[in-house]
């Protein structure tokens, strides 16, 4: 993997909406901010993992935030980064049911910021629920809904890159994929209700 | 309306605004609504789980190049006692030794042969009509899938990776090469990529093949960046070090 290069806090914003430079801003967003980040974790009763996975789950909501246009760059990014890690590691404390100690000593210590983070991170564990329905489709249909939705390829480059014959093949299949995922969530009712606000 | 209907209207939304926003025809059936509903829902799920592995893969990489790159700590060890010293010098010597039969046993040719796979027609292009040269190319008959293709008067990408990985299975490199180079290069012409990950990765192996490292190294770089290319496993799993090191006996 290539370095990243250095990226000034609007340079970084400007390449994480272009997909062909949001693998550098990632690797870039981890070379200068995870260390941090993971200490913070760490210090409020996180072990390595839940660090590592706050932080992942940080990058994931900021991405999000950044190609809805909502941050607003009023914070340097690395606070922001922090913000939105302390309101994903308090989310994961309250699934834990944990009110111990720690958890008392991180609610004193909300600030404005961290409350103007939170309402950009909405459903955040609905997020999280659609992903591991998602996950739930097998490897093929998974890889062709991707590869249509969120690499954005025409149906004549899908040929290129999965063992179908043809455009309507591929076609064909995709409408079933869909159709499996969408049986998927209503399956789902609770989820897809809660769901149903995200895409309002 | 149809479901077939609505969901090509939906991709037909997606790929106009980006954003799947619903016509405001469906607005007045409240069927079709919440069906737009559910699309919306499944396209956001798909496209958060694109970003969330992509993050991961970058994470992953990032991972293992940090730890590659780190350092052995700096604390000074005062009193080191004879048994320790000798066991320092036997791993020293066994390292030594690793890295000279390392570096005498790792070539281009070594690493192609532990890489190259066969093609396997059956499995890696769909339940295409049999023809001639397919069934000869099942059969291994190289030979015969040369032949028929330089007797076929409508030359295409498949039959043309085909001939390339006949000559290659037949240890004629060159004319490997210049057949999947042919395959690339029909692709740029045309904006196509029919069959255009196969040719990139038996390219880089032919050059492997033929000990030119430096020519096979681009591809193998482009196939490592690219998560959606069907060798990046592959290539992925391939030691950069043996690599490097073949690349440095190449040069020297």
């Amino acid at each position: 993997m290539k370095v990243a290069g250095k990226f000034s806090d609007s340079e970084l914003i400007a390449a994480i909406g272009e997909k062909e430079s949001l693998n550098q801003a990632i690797l870039f967003l981890y070379q200068q901010y995870s260390q941090s980040t993971c200490s913070f974790i760490i210090n409020y009763g996180g072990s390595q993992q839940d660090a590592e996975d706050v932080f992942q789950e940080t990058v994931l909501a900021f991405i999000g935030i950044v190609k809805k246009g909502s941050y607003r760059g009023e914070a340097s990014i690395k606070t922001f980064l922090v913000s939105i890690a302390r309101n994903v590691w308090r989310n994961e404390l309250k699934k834990r049911q944990r009110s111990d100690f720690r958890e008392k000593k991180f609610e004193s210590g909300r600030d404005q910021q961290e409350d103007d983070v939170s309402e950009l991170m909405t459903h955040l564990e609905e997020k999280k629920q659609l992903r591991e329905l998602v996950g739930k489709l097998g490897e093929p249909c998974r890889k062709l809904l991707q590869l249509f939705y969120y690499e954005n390829l025409s149906m004549k480059e899908i040929v290129g890159h999965l063992p179908y014959e043809n455009e309507q093949v591929v076609r064909n299949k995709k409408y079933k994929c869909l159709q499996q995922l969408i049986a998927i969530i209503k399956e789902n009712p609770s989820i897809a209700l809660q769901l149903s606000e995200i895409v309002k | 309306m149809k479901h077939e209907q609505l969901v090509d209207q939906f991709d037909k939304t997606f790929s106009d605004k980006g954003s799947g926003e619903p016509d405001p025809l469906f607005l007045s059936d409240a069927e079709a609504t919440r069906e737009w509903s559910y699309l919306r829902m499944a396209v956001e799920g798909v496209q958060e789980t694109g970003l969330y592995e992509q993050i991961e893969s970058v994470k992953t990489q990032w991972m293992a190049q940090r730890t590659s790159a780190a350092e052995p700590s700096g604390a000074v060890i005062r009193n080191i006692s004879r048994i320790t010293m000798r066991a320092a010098a036997c791993v020293l010597i066994l390292a030594g030794g690793t890295a000279v039969y390392k570096y005498m046993s790792t070539s281009a040719n070594h690493i192609y042969s532990e890489y190259t796979q066969p093609y396997d027609l059956n499995t890696s292009r769909g339940a295409a009509p049999q023809d001639e040269m397919d069934e000869a190319y099942r059969n291994k008959n190289w030979t015969a899938v040369t032949e028929l293709y330089n007797k076929k008067k409508d030359k295409s990408n498949k039959t043309c990776f085909l001939a390339g990985m006949a000559a290659l299975e037949s240890r004629r490199y060159d004319d490997a090469i210049g057949m999947f180079q042919q395959v690339i290069a029909t692709n740029t012409q045309s904006g196509g990529d029919y069959f255009e990950d196969e040719a990139e990765f038996y390219l880089a192996m032919s050059w492997l093949a033929r000990n030119e490292v430096k020519e096979a190294m681009p591809l193998l770089d482009k196939i490592r960046a690219d998560k959606n290319h069907l060798y990046h496993d592959v290539v992925v799993r391939m030691s950069t070090l043996d690599l490097r090191i073949a690349q440095y006996k190449e040069l020297k």
